[in-house]
């Protein structure tokens, strides 16, 4: 399965279950963090799998870590890989990212140094999940925050490089660029330029706050409000570029009704050209 | 790497145009911080509302501080996090909440488990005294039980009440026995008495029902049967020279 062309989708939040078991609100697809739904035959895979005879699923992982230098967790991988198969994930992705070290979860996503080191370590994890799924991986952008002085390669070269390696593709979350332009004083559109735009297979969508530290001139990726007017903005621009690309609007914490969060996933189908999303499985 | 800890110094080699390092790194140390709190609260919603926010965030900031997840499921995170709770000096004048925290954790780990629906008493019924004197029962599989001095059932379920509605609590004198597991859909907690948590115990370590039954002269165990499977507490029924049967697992 794939994900629906130029569709538009929601993340899935447990508060939403009933709504899209019993409304069906006009997504063509839903998203979710994978590692939620890991324990199989629980609660929320069980919502999950009646949920996913009415839509499509992309699994999105949080937690692989695909920048540890001592390789990604064969258990980890293997549950991922069930539940895949579990809801007939018509994405997989991942993140540019790191979050396990020394046998202890740091429950973020982590920067890197980018440079030819850790490029290799990418390769090499990304490559070993790509076997296990029989499917190519998308990797996401992170919202940036740090930028390392040994870096060497600008980040949308470096994920232009995993692509050529390992044929992964690639999710563009278009507030992570928004936000990682702002707090690292790239240009946008140089970043989106140096991408191979034939390997973007998704874009996401989400909200995004200043930092509250004093002092802080910081945008923060928070995932708890409404998509802001720049990103719009952005995600036009992106769409004008590229050509329409399946779009995903996530939204993880202080959570609206479901109809709000749908609302701004048709907002994205009328920027792709569409009317209202076709509902793909009814 | 000591992300955690307030006295580290932010790692050396992030640029620092703009925010300092310092500020940057910190946007990840609350990521982690913050998130691993909130994933807390979810898991002990009871034990929050008992205490409030601020309090509750204070004792789950400490406990984040002292043991980071070991994997990246957060569904996993948190079975300590009772027995924490239970050694907080600031919680000393509230001796009930470890064990709320329990039962709360107990219920989170039956519904990150598959429902099963357990026991049919249908399989028992066709079989003649003697047969069932032979019989050995199985607990479900999603049974978990637990002891406390205090109410625990009681506060949890006054705690899960609309706070408007909520009247005095009239809490009974311990010890308290709880069961909590996932039969249906939904996860159930429901007090045991003496005899059946002694009667799960004989269960668990494979005793037969004839022992069992001699074990509490003077109760009439039909109810009581009735009652444990009623309350999703059994598995399954075998006999040696037979296989397991009586469970539709």
């Amino acid at each position: 399965m794939r994900l629906p062309a130029s569709g538009v989708g929601v993340g899935l939040r447990s508060l939403h279950y009933d709504d899209f078991l019993r409304d069906r609100p006009e997504v063509d697809w839903l998203e979710v963090h994978a590692e939620n739904y890991f324990g199989r035959g629980g609660i929320h895979h069980q919502a999950l799998r009646a949920i996913a005879e009415h839509y499509p699923i992309a699994v999105h992982g949080v937690a692989l870590s695909l920048a540890s230098g001592d390789g990604i967790d064969g258990d980890h991988l293997d549950r991922l890989a069930s539940l895949v198969d579990d809801v007939g994930g018509c994405a997989v992705s991942e993140h540019l990212a790191w979050s396990r070290f020394g046998g202890r979860y740091f429950n973020d996503l982590l920067p890197l140094p980018l440079t030819e080191e850790t490029l290799d370590v990418l390769s090499q994890n990304v490559e070993r999940a790509q076997a296990r799924f029989r499917q190519p991986l998308l990797i996401e952008n992170p919202a940036g925050y740090c930028a390392f002085e040994e870096s060497r390669i600008p980040e949308a070269e470096f994920l232009a490089n995993l692509v050529r390696r390992t044929g992964c593709g690639l999710l563009l979350d278009v507030n992570n660029l928004y936000v990682t332009a702002a707090n690292l004083g790239i240009d946008p559109l140089g970043y989106l330029a140096a991408l191979p735009s034939d390997a973007i297979a998704e874009l996401h969508l989400a909200g995004h706050e200043p930092s509250h530290a004093p002092g802080a001139s910081l945008l923060i990726d928070t995932h708890a409000q409404p998509v802001s007017a720049g990103v719009w903005d952005l995600y036009a621009t992106v769409v004008a570029r590229i050509g329409p690309r399946p779009t995903l609007v996530e939204w993880d914490t202080n959570l609206p009704p479901a109809g709000v969060l749908v609302a701004e996933a048709h907002r994205a189908a009328s920027i792709l050209g569409r009317r209202t999303p076709d509902h793909a499985m009814g | 790497m000591r992300l955690l800890d307030a006295t580290a110094t932010t790692p050396a080699g992030i640029r620092d145009d703009g925010a300092s390092a310092a500020q940057r790194w910190s946007v990840h140390v609350n990521n982690v911080r913050s998130s691993l709190c909130a994933a807390l609260a979810n898991t002990f919603a009871v034990t929050r509302d008992l205490v409030g926010e601020t309090f509750f965030h204070g004792m789950a900031a400490g406990f984040v501080r002292e043991r980071l997840p070991t994997s990246g499921v957060l569904a996993a995170y948190g079975s300590e996090f009772p027995t924490f709770v239970g050694q907080n000096t600031q919680a000393r004048g509230l001796p009930y909440l470890a064990d709320v925290a329990r039962l709360e954790w107990l219920r989170h780990e039956a519904a990150e488990s598959p429902s099963d629906p357990g026991l049919d008493f249908a399989a028992l019924s066709p079989l003649s005294e003697e047969h069932l004197a032979r019989v050995r029962l199985t607990l479900h599989p999603t049974l978990r039980l637990m002891q406390s001095p205090h109410d625990i059932i009681a506060i949890w379920e006054w705690s899960l009440g609309a706070s408007a509605e909520r009247h005095a609590l009239h809490l009974k004198p311990g010890p308290h026995r709880a069961g909590v597991s996932r039969p249906r859909s939904q996860v159930i907690v429901w007090t045991i008495d003496e005899v059946e948590f002694d009667l799960l115990q004989g269960i668990g370590a494979g005793a037969p029902l004839g022992e069992l039954v001699a074990a509490v002269s003077g109760r009439d165990l039909g109810p009581t049967l009735v009652r444990l499977i009623d309350g999703g507490a059994l598995g399954s029924c075998w006999d040696e020279g037979s296989s397991r049967d009586g469970s539709s697992s």
